[in-house]
């Protein structure tokens, strides 16, 4: 398992995102067409979108990205019902649309 | 493969030679595969394309052809060289408005909305502020942290789909390198004044 950060690599969009469930688990999967890049955002505990303007373009922007790697706060421990104190991805998207995204694996794979 | 190259070689050598440098510069500024540099030193300033189309093609043509032999020879695009190589004016409102590092949060507001920028009205929960022109180019400012980020105005190919998906634009109006991550993105900020 990789411990890679999204803001280590150059993803300004994404061709397409998905949101899915498979395999009793909740995935995220971003797809970076020019870049060959597939990020793979797996055991989600909490997914949170919102979406700011009308969509005028055919690809998911991504303005700014924060991702840190660490252990919740006492706080998000509590908001987000955690029952462990592990390590865990927390990730914002901003673009058109915002995402908040906590989850436990982060995987970027190069596909070329 | 390597007749073929020899090929395109001789034929840029005879574009040059031969006066149609302009048509030839055309054809590379509408190039997304390529990197090139523009002649403006400063592209919100100088503005990039001059009444006419360029004049100066022979600087682009020679940092075109060393772009792309460093490419054949397999030139590490993550090399800070490329990216000087690669400082190529934005297109769109974006561009063109000057350097809003440094300045407060009134004037910023002031000159968008001269250079024809309308906001969403809806800080989103980060407190990204998104600033849009009608030519469809961006300018998000984050009242939290200061940050500025532009994006140049989208082209469409044949099919209607965009074709320069997410480029974003430094302060001086030149295209930030694609290839390079967030954390090098040239830094243009917003006092806040604390």
């Amino acid at each position: 398992m990789s411990n890679r950060l999204i803001t280590e690599i150059p993803l300004i969009y994404a061709d397409s995102l998905e949101f899915k469930y498979w395999n009793k688990d909740f995935i995220c999967i971003l797809l970076n067409n020019e870049f060959n890049l597939r990020i793979e955002l797996k055991g989600i505990i909490s997914f949170h979108f919102i979406k700011h303007l009308d969509l005028d373009c055919d690809y998911v922007d991504i303005v700014d990205v924060i991702h840190q790697y660490r252990l919740p706060t006492p706080n998000e421990i509590e908001s987000l019902n955690l029952d462990s104190k592990v390590n865990l991805h927390f990730i914002t998207l901003h673009g058109e649309s915002d995402f908040f995204i906590v989850c436990s694996i982060v995987e970027i794979l190069n596909l070329a | 493969m390597f007749k073929l190259v020899k090929a395109v070689e001789y034929l840029t050598l005879f574009l040059i030679t031969f006066g149609h440098t302009e048509i030839f510069a055309k054809s590379l500024i509408q190039s997304d595969s390529v990197p090139i540099l523009a002649n403006a030193k400063n592209c919100n300033k100088s503005k990039a394309k001059p009444p006419g189309g360029y004049s100066s093609v022979d600087t682009i043509n020679v940092l075109y052809l060393e772009s792309w032999r460093n490419n054949r020879t397999g030139f590490n695009n993550n090399d800070t060289r490329n990216a000087q190589a690669s400082r190529d004016c934005g297109e769109g409102a974006s561009a063109k408005v000057p350097n809003l590092n440094g300045k407060s949060r009134n004037e910023i507001t002031q000159i968008l909305t001269k250079y024809g920028f309308k906001s969403n009205n809806k800080p989103s929960p980060a407190g990204w502020e998104t600033f849009k022109h009608d030519d469809k180019s961006k300018i998000d400012i984050n009242w939290g942290d200061g940050r500025i980020i532009r994006t140049e105005k989208p082209f469409y190919g044949p099919d209607r789909r965009i074709i320069n998906k997410g480029q974003r634009i430094d302060r001086d109006g030149y295209k930030i390198p694609r290839n390079i991550d967030h954390k090098y993105h040239s830094k243009e900020s917003v006092d806040l004044g604390d």
